[in-house]
């Protein structure tokens, strides 16, 4: 956004001289193709342009529709953070079920829960999970798991924030499940041995890669080094 | 900088959005017939259709409008000093890239060096392409501490994964005279 910013202010800029040295310049007689007595509004223009009858008012209504649409996307833009689109949540089918007798079976998700998937047995012993609750019929179907994204995103926060030297983790996993990507934003104590927590960061991910069977292809850490939590003595 | 330009682009994207929609409502009440709203037609119609480019007005405006354009550009195209730099990532195959807020990274340098005896008010300045830092400390204290403050940095720039080299330079300044 930064860079899109400094693009889109320094081409307004670029405009804005060149118009503004042009209109000057012709206005203090030194262009020599350009009349100062010329108004601001020339007669054969407005000629023409009454010339074009409603047409020329619709393709002004167009072309203000367009600038104000262009104003909504800028303004949106400055205001809604970029960071990518969050990835889906995580749907997991237990591999030790046979598989479904028929393709209309429904699906058996958990709607929502942010629990793992169970052992194959769980279902007939706990009498908690969603294939549980099944009837008979449905129950070889395959189970299904759905893992909100924002709870993995929350593990991953916890896990990182564990490690001493971490005052807060943000984790936004982006991308989708086929290829997920992190960006991680860590603030640091002061003092922290950097080395150490990137350590810390590969043990959180292989323990995250396990666990979840999502193994990031991209991961963007950004540190933040702080003093806040330190007491100051003066 | 990167603040004052995103207030300035949701300004402009404010502007935009103002003037396209008073541009579209104009412009189809007058495709329909009816009167101009909300902004009446002859106000703005008469004076640009009399007033001339040598007109002093126009002239002053325009100018005003080229400094301000060269100021934006000029603002826009001079080099910045990087949010970011990149920080030394663990060798092997993980896919992770590393950086660190350049501020952090000298409010971090500025305090350690604090820390030395008869070494205060450290200033340090962080420049750099991403992954070549160039590094300028300028404590206030007695010139022999050089050698301390150079050894203070550099264990801070390995606790930071700094990396490797960094172009360092320690610039002592006088301690200040106590009366």
């Amino acid at each position: 956004m930064d860079r899109a910013n400094r693009v889109l202010l320094a081409v307004l800029g670029a405009v804005l001289l060149v118009a503004g040295l042009a209109v000057g310049l012709a206005g203090l007689g030194l262009v020599p193709a350009v009349d100062p007595g010329t108004p601001l509004l020339p007669d054969p223009v407005r000629v023409r342009w009454h010339g074009w009858g409603v047409a020329a008012w619709l393709v002004a209504a167009a072309v203000g529709v367009l600038l104000a649409l262009a104003g909504v996307l800028l303004v949106r833009a400055q205001l809604v953070a970029g960071r990518g689109h969050r990835m889906p949540d995580l749907l997991r089918t237990d591999p030790h079920r046979r598989a479904p007798a028929s393709p209309a079976e429904p699906e058996t998700g958990t709607g929502g829960s942010d629990r793992a998937a169970p052992p194959p047995d769980a279902g007939s012993r706990s009498g908690g999970t969603a294939t549980a609750t099944l009837p008979a019929a449905t129950a070889t179907g395959p189970g299904r798991t759905r893992v909100r994204s924002a709870a993995l995103v929350r593990g991953i926060e916890r896990d990182l924030a564990r490690h001493p030297a971490v005052r807060r983790a943000d984790v936004l996993l982006a991308g989708d499940t086929a290829d997920p990507r992190a960006r991680v934003r860590l603030e640091l104590r002061s003092g922290a041995d950097v080395p150490q927590v990137q350590s810390y960061l590969s043990a959180c991910l292989a323990r995250f890669a396990g666990t979840t069977d999502v193994r990031p292809t991209d991961v963007e850490v950004v540190v933040y080094l702080t003093d806040r939590d330190q007491v100051r003595v003066r | 900088m990167r603040v004052v330009n995103r207030l300035l682009a949701l300004l402009f994207g404010l502007a935009l959005l103002g003037g396209g929609a008073l541009l579209a409502v104009e412009a189809v009440l007058a495709a329909v017939g009816r009167r101009p709203w909300p902004v009446r037609t002859d106000r703005w119609f008469g004076p640009l259709s009399h007033t001339t480019l040598g007109d002093p007005i126009v002239p002053t405006i325009a100018l005003g409008v080229a400094a301000l354009g060269l100021l934006l550009l000029a603002v826009q195209v001079r080099p910045w000093a990087p949010r970011l730099l990149t920080l030394r990532g663990r060798t092997g195959v993980e896919p992770v890239r590393w950086s660190v807020y350049r501020r952090s990274v000298e409010r971090e340098v500025s305090l350690a060096v604090d820390g030395l005896a008869g070494v205060t008010e450290t200033r340090t300045r962080l420049r750099g392409k991403r992954s070549r830092w160039r590094l300028t400390v300028s404590p206030r204290g007695r010139a022999d501490s050089r050698g301390q403050v150079r050894e203070v940095v550099a264990g801070q720039l390995d606790r930071i994964a700094a990396p490797i080299p960094v172009r360092l330079r320690v610039a002592m300044r006088r301690p200040r005279r106590v009366a």
